[in-house]
């Protein structure tokens, strides 16, 4: 180790140029062949299903809003609302959207994006290696193995921005760099002897830039990265016992939280005005035993991946995960044989080379002391599993650590290869013998990495995906632009309870991913008011149902038969006897749409309605005694379904949260009125003439909030009373 | 040297003294910690699950001079152990000294359970000197690891794990073989460093050399083959752990010779091991194995794995609220539970110690540090130990048996504490130097003794001795009476059928694996059906016969030769009502009902008379 070359005797741009012109080369061909695109059209999506739904739907909302935040196309009759579940993807969005100067199709830009992601890979990897000064034919042969390591395919387009983990090379380069003592982006002026910031040079601008990008990357990539950066300072700083290490490590792990913050911060702003999600259920609110159930564990990482080509190797695989209790995201964590050996490689390497003296030793030792702290604490019932009983961890699949584990192991193992080709090279034989090692290796490794266990059967997928195109495409020309549908059952967006018979958790975007000009009731984000609304709605008769969607301007009720038990036979009868009309069905016969157009015009002589909107809570009930806290503001719709004006009386009484004289604001078009209210209540009575459709009164009160449950509850409306003239 | 005049060595004196404080301490912290005061040492302290199995092995031993075989029990053929193998045989002998003075399965179990604190901090004290540590660390380190929840939580029912005396002298062998000091003698550096100008002495000193004789090779022997006879588990993670140090010997070394030392070690536990199991191994070649008994399947690897987080989380029932609340917190909602076994905090800290080494720089020709050789074995160990770790590929590929890695806790604790007590002695020896500054010192070890041993015990240290008490009192009571209406050597057929061993609650409501040992445990003259060996003969023909309708099932017993029949009432849904009302009805007889209306006792001698009396008519008629 000790004698072994470290650095290329002829480094040329021409020669650095070939090695990523044939990296590219051979990942195409191995892009091509694995994941057998001959079979694809590009404009079908790979994946159509379960989480590859919510991919495509963000990737929709992108293209045809230019954000992916908000889309009014769904959550009917208000808009889809991202803030609540910040996914922090900025990085991959701004290159789906650099992706639509070419294509404004939504599954052309995630293939894309997906296939572009093995390509991005293997080269930041390259980038990666050949600056750990490994040989090029070595670096180029573990970059290809990265990109198809068991987690990418396994990913596939459901976790796209997960499998786009081409930012994970460079900051393990970043890692390295830290780790290693080097002297960058804070160094000593050695004119005054203080530290001072250094940006001129490349190492330094360049971390920077890729702690700030990853700093937008899928939120568990940021949270490693951050993890690996802290675990590399305090290494280089326990050797050397440097204050400039420690301050570098600051700097990179503090521009890594500013991106990552940064990122956040449309969610927070939101937070600060609508308050945290209320509802208990809603995804974003993880306990505390996830981290065990998708903790890593060492065995996952060994055992070969899925559908292997050795019988031993996938009776060995198949064996483990018939009968394991603790299967977390399984095979993603699979590093493959060569990935396995450098694992094994650098758990050695973690006690046994921390005498070294020699650069590449040391690096070994960094390597391994990573990459043991990063079992340690990810592991099953690890120290992560303890941060988060304490409340401090804030990773829940802490398996997904298996990508940095899977990159220090390749850059192990291609470090080792590296020994033993640089020491043969110099012979003329040697160096043709070790050409062809490297490029069996390539082939066996990458035989051993991949499968078709987790290629979708695409002829299953076109027909699905061009069913419903069909579909959505009848039901567009049958009703006017910009109508609203709502889509039954009821599935909450977002929510751990989101999943009916045979029906997936996303699968109601299908119809917005085939649509042009309509809006979708489902998107509405879970625990807010239009979800709430939602519920409201598909918990009536069916017969109220009608008219309440009608009274809330729908134009069409969309059945997705699967989340029936007895395939939406009883709905459907209903609604054809109610509105004397036969659905549109979909070509595979999973899906059906009901026309409301009819059904509106004889709709004219249902009552008044009232829906609570953003910013009041729950209702709670004492007796006969009902009532909802309001924050400072709140919103309340009433909903006139007849085609006239209607005189309607509003009663209810109002008291603050907290005791002291306030005013209440009520606003609305018709009347503008401050009441002052406080903690033993006022009544207000107001008769008013209602519009058709609906009219929105606004609520804005003085009194100081009282915090509790997540809930800042300023006034209360008690014992709400709506009555109309008929 | 002795000094004119002195009667023992200086060193041994003090030793001796220190000894006779670290007892002193343990005795007065197992009283205190365990309540003993309210405990009768001829009662069972735990007198249900496991420990019954135990406490009936001990009773075996008594009576029938070993454990393997006992007629008393899995009437009508009698027990056998071969199929349930135990290589426990140095706590057994131990236990048949002890037995030697006090003739009593309980009170020996018991007094060998509670002779194990003392032991522990014994040999761990013995270790500790070993390497050269000061007194008032070694002391602390040494009741400390005595008083770790671990020892309580296998407590009586697993005895066997609760000797864990030999992991410390394990360990040492263990850092021994690690820093080449067995067999292979390596120079004292990580690598082999030239003799510099101290001429021929030194190059001898530092050159590399076997040495089979040696006083430390015989210990090491010794350990080994003492450690093979008192349990699978500790063997078994000894082997791994002395293949590791001997890897890292021959890594560090840059040599094979090295692994050399590990190797014949692990062969010497291996031939121990086996050795133990002689018995069973030879009583499969002649009836084949079972396939029945012990089986594990690899899964349970992951289940009964060690979990990290459990290293350091707080004791059930710790005496600080918060933590208390956090322990039943993390009990109540994880779904990967598992045992407790607690580092303690200064564990704890001994734990992170060690980790916070491992980025640690050291120099090629600096002396290997002690605390790098506890790193190296804790990494190793944790890696095998935790949750699909290297044990689930060990199970997965190779062997199911063992599956109770979180038992690796032992080993971890002991370097853990190791490492403290290490840190602990350099600091005395650095700072504490003269008599004013030993007292602050000592007033800080016995700060950190009181501290850690209330942190590391809580109410699941002792039992309801008097409740206790009271049960085992009432079925001495019952079996006595029953015993007073049978002949000696009579059998008596206990029911529900169970199999023995390990079928948890399967098929018997309530009532747990070896609760029918109960009967026996207070019987001197009566022979039990309870304890027949799972799919073995006599167990099949058990099986069998509760099949039958119940007029069969009394005949066919009376036939064979059973005089009574035990019913235990927690093994039934109905608490045994209808079985009951049949038998009664069948023997026009009531039955004999302990005081606790648990169990009952149905007498066959009238029946078997009527049998015997109808199957003479049946001959005299013919």
């Amino acid at each position: 180790v000790e004698t072994a070359k470290l650095s290329d005797p002829n480094p040329s741009w021409r020669t650095e140029i070939l090695t990523y012109g044939l990296t590219l080369l051979l990942t195409g061909v191995a892009v091509f062949f694995l994941l057998r695109l001959g079979q694809t059209d590009w404009r079908i999506p790979f994946s159509y299903e379960h989480d590859s739904f919510l991919t495509l739907a963000w990737t929709k909302t992108l293209l045809d809003n230019g954000c992916w935040l908000t889309n009014p196309y769904l959550g009917a009759p208000g808009q889809l609302e991202m803030y609540d579940y910040p996914t922090n993807c900025d990085l991959h969005f701004l290159a789906l959207k650099g992706l639509s100067l070419f294509t404004s199709d939504p599954a052309v830009s995630v293939n894309l994006y997906f296939l572009l992601s093995f390509y991005l890979v293997a080269l930041t990897a390259l980038t990666a290696l050949r600056s750990m000064k490994l040989a090029r034919g070595v670096a180029v042969v573990s970059s290809i193995l990265y990109a198809f390591l068991p987690y990418h395919v396994w990913r596939g387009e459901p976790h796209l921005f997960l499998a786009a983990y081409y930012m994970v090379p460079l900051i393990c380069m970043v890692v390295v760099c830290l780790g290693s003592s080097t002297s960058f982006l804070l160094v000593r002026n050695e004119a005054t002897g203080r530290l001072q910031l250094e940006l001129r040079s490349l190492r330094s601008v360049g971390s920077v830039l890729i702690c700030a990008a990853i700093g937008w990357d899928f939120p568990y990539y940021p949270m490693f990265a951050g993890f690996f950066l802290l675990v590399a300072g305090l290494y280089a700083w326990a050797r050397h016992a440097a204050a400039g290490t420690l301050g570098r490590t600051m700097l990179l792990v503090g521009v890594t939280v500013a991106g990552f913050v940064g990122n956040l911060s449309p969610s927070l702003v939101y937070w600060w005005r609508n308050g945290p999600n209320p509802s208990p259920l809603h995804m974003a609110k993880r306990s505390w035993t996830d981290g065990e159930a998708f903790g890593l564990t060492v065995t996952q990482l060994l055992l070969p991946g899925p559908g292997h080509r050795l019988p031993w190797f996938k009776s060995l695989h198949d064996k483990y995960y018939a009968a394991s209790k603790l299967i977390s995201e399984g095979d993603a964590m699979a590093l493959g044989t060569i990935g396995s050996l450098g694992f094994l490689l650098l758990i050695g390497c973690s006690v046994y080379c921390h005498r070294s003296a020699s650069e590449r030793g040391q690096r070994f030792h960094l390597l391994g002391v990573l990459t043991v702290c990063a079992v340690l604490v990810c592991t099953a019932g690890g120290f992560g599993t303890a941060f988060n009983l304490l409340g401090l961890g804030m990773v829940r699949c802490y398996n997904r650590v298996s990508i940095f584990i899977g990159f220090l192991a390749l850059a192990a193992i291609g470090s080792a290869m590296d020994i033993l080709y640089r020491r043969y090279a110099a012979y003329r034989c040697g160096r043709w013998i070790g050409g062809a090692g490297l490029a069996a290796l390539l082939v066996l490794g990458l035989a051993d990495q991949t499968s078709c266990t987790y290629l979708t059967p695409f002829a299953a997928v076109k027909e699905a995906y061009q069913s419903d195109a069909d579909f959505v495409a009848r039901i567009e020309a049958s009703v006017p632009k910009n109508t609203m549908v709502f889509q039954m059952p009821y599935v909450a967006f977002l929510s751990y309870v989101n999943a009916y018979h045979r029906m997936q958790p996303y699968d109601h975007f299908r119809g917005y991913l085939h649509s042009h000009k309509l809006h979708w009731s489902f998107g509405a984000m879970h625990g807010r008011s239009i979800d709430d609304l939602h519920a409201q709605v598909a918990s009536l008769p069916v017969e109220s149902m009608l008219c309440a969607l009608a009274s809330l301007d729908f134009g069409g009720i969309y059945i997705d038969r699967a989340g029936y038990a007895d395939n939406g036979q009883e709905l459907e009868s209903k609604l054809r006897g109610l509105l004397g009309t036969q659905p549109l069905i979909s070509r595979n016969g999973r899906l059906s749409f009901f026309d409301l157009a009819g059904f509106k015009q004889r709709l004219i002589y249902s009552p008044p309605w009232a829906h609570w909107g953003p910013g009041f809570y729950v209702e709670e009930t004492a007796g006969s005694y009902h009532w909802r806290w309001c924050g400072k503001e709140g919103l309340l719709y009433l909903m006139n379904p007849s085609d006239h004006p209607r005189q309607v009386r509003l009663r209810f009484l109002v008291r603050t949260c907290r005791s002291g004289a306030a005013t209440l604001r009520i606003t609305c078009p018709a009347f503008s009125e401050w009441l002052p209210v406080d903690a033993s209540g006022s009544a207000f009575t107001k008769t008013l003439e209602l519009p058709p459709g609906r009219f929105t009164i606004r609520f804005d009160c003085t009194a100081a909030p009282f915090v509790e449950g997540g809930r800042s509850m300023v006034f209360g409306v008690f014992n709400f009373q709506l009555e109309s003239d008929s | 040297m002795l000094d004119r005049g002195e009667i023992m060595p200086r060193k041994a004196f003090k030793f001796f003294v220190a000894g006779a404080i670290a007892l002193a301490l343990c005795a007065f912290s197992m009283v205190k910690v365990m309540k003993l005061d309210g405990a009768d040492l001829k009662v069972p302290l735990i007198y249900g699950v496991d420990a019954l199995l135990v406490e009936t092995l001990a009773k075996g031993m008594i009576e029938k001079g070993w454990y393997w075989e006992n007629d008393a029990i899995g009437a009508p053929g009698g027990f056998q152990m071969f199929d349930f193998p135990l290589a426990d045989n140095l706590h057994l002998a131990v236990m048949k000294l002890i037995a030697l003075a006090i003739p009593d399965g309980a009170a020996v179990c018991n007094i060998y359970y509670l002779l194990t604190f003392p032991l522990i901090t014994l040999s761990c004290l013995c270790v500790f000197r070993a390497f050269q540590i000061a007194y008032g660390p070694a002391i602390l380190g040494s009741l400390l690891f005595s008083f770790l929840p671990y020892h309580f939580q296998r407590s009586e029912a697993h005895l066997f794990l609760s000797g864990y005396y030999l992991v410390p002298p394990m360990v040492m062998v263990i850092l021994w073989v690690s820093r080449g000091q067995v067999f292979w003698h390596a120079p004292r550096c990580g690598v082999v460093s030239r003799p510099r100008h101290n001429g021929v002495a030194e190059e001898e000193q530092q050159r590399p050399r076997f040495e089979l004789l040696s006083r430390r090779a015989l210990v090491s022997v010794g350990i080994c083959l003492l450690v093979s006879s008192a349990g699978i588990y500790y063997a078994f993670f000894a082997c791994y752990l002395l293949l590791v140090a001997g890897m890292a010997s021959c890594i560090t070394q840059r040599k094979i010779q090295p692994l050399a030392p590990a190797l014949v070690l692990i062969a010497i536990l291996f031939v121990g091991v086996y050795a133990n199991l002689y018995p069973s191994y030879a009583f499969w070649r002649t009836h084949g194995k079972n396939p029945t008994v012990a089986v594990r399947a690899f899964q349970e690897s992951e289940v009964y794995a060690l979990k990290i987080a459990q290293l350091f989380l707080p004791v059930s029932g710790h005496r600080l609220g918060y933590l208390k609340d956090l322990e039943s917190r993390y009990q109540q909602q994880t779904s990967l539970l598992n045992t407790n076994d607690y580092l303690g905090v200064v564990g704890c800290c001994g734990f992170l110690l060690l980790l916070a080494r491992l980025p640690r720089r050291r120099s090629r020709s600096a002396k290997p540090s002690l605390l790098d050789d506890l790193l190296v074995l804790t990494m190793a160990a944790i890696l095998l130990a935790t949750i699909g770790g290297f044990s689930s590929m060990f199970s997965l590929l190779v062997n199911t048996s063992l599956r109770c890695y979180y038992r690796m806790t032992i080993y971890v604790a002991f370097c853990a504490l190791f490492a403290v007590v290490f840190r602990l002695d350099r600091l005395a020896r650095r700072y504490v130097r003269t008599w004013q500054a030993r007292i602050p010192g000592y007033a800080f070890l016995a700060g950190l003794l009181v501290l850690g041993i209330l942190d590391q015990t809580a109410g699941f240290c002792y039992f309801d001795y008097a409740s206790t008490k009271v049960e085992y009192l009432q079925d001495r009571a019952f079996v006595r009476a029953l015993e007073q209406t049978l002949p000696p050597g009579a059998l008596v057929f206990q029911l529900p059928y169970k199999p023995f061993p390990e079928t948890g609650f399967a098929g018997t409501h309530h009532l747990y694996d070896y609760e029918l040992f109960r009967a026996y445990l207070h019987s001197k003259s009566l022979r039990w059906s309870y304890g027949a060996m799972r799919n073995r003969e006599v167990d099949r023909w058990q099986g069998a016969v509760v099949q039958k309708p119940l007029p069969q099932l009394v005949e066919t017993l009376a036939l064979a030769g059973f005089s009574g029949i035990y019913i235990d009432r927690n093994g039934f849904a109905d608490a045994g009502a209808a079985l009951e009302a049949g038998l009664s009805s069948l023997l026009g007889s009531k039955p004999l009902v302990s005081e606790n209306r648990r169990l009952a006792f149905f007498n066959l001698t009238a029946y078997r008379q009527l049998l015997r009396n109808r199957s003479a008519g049946f001959s005299g008629g013919s």
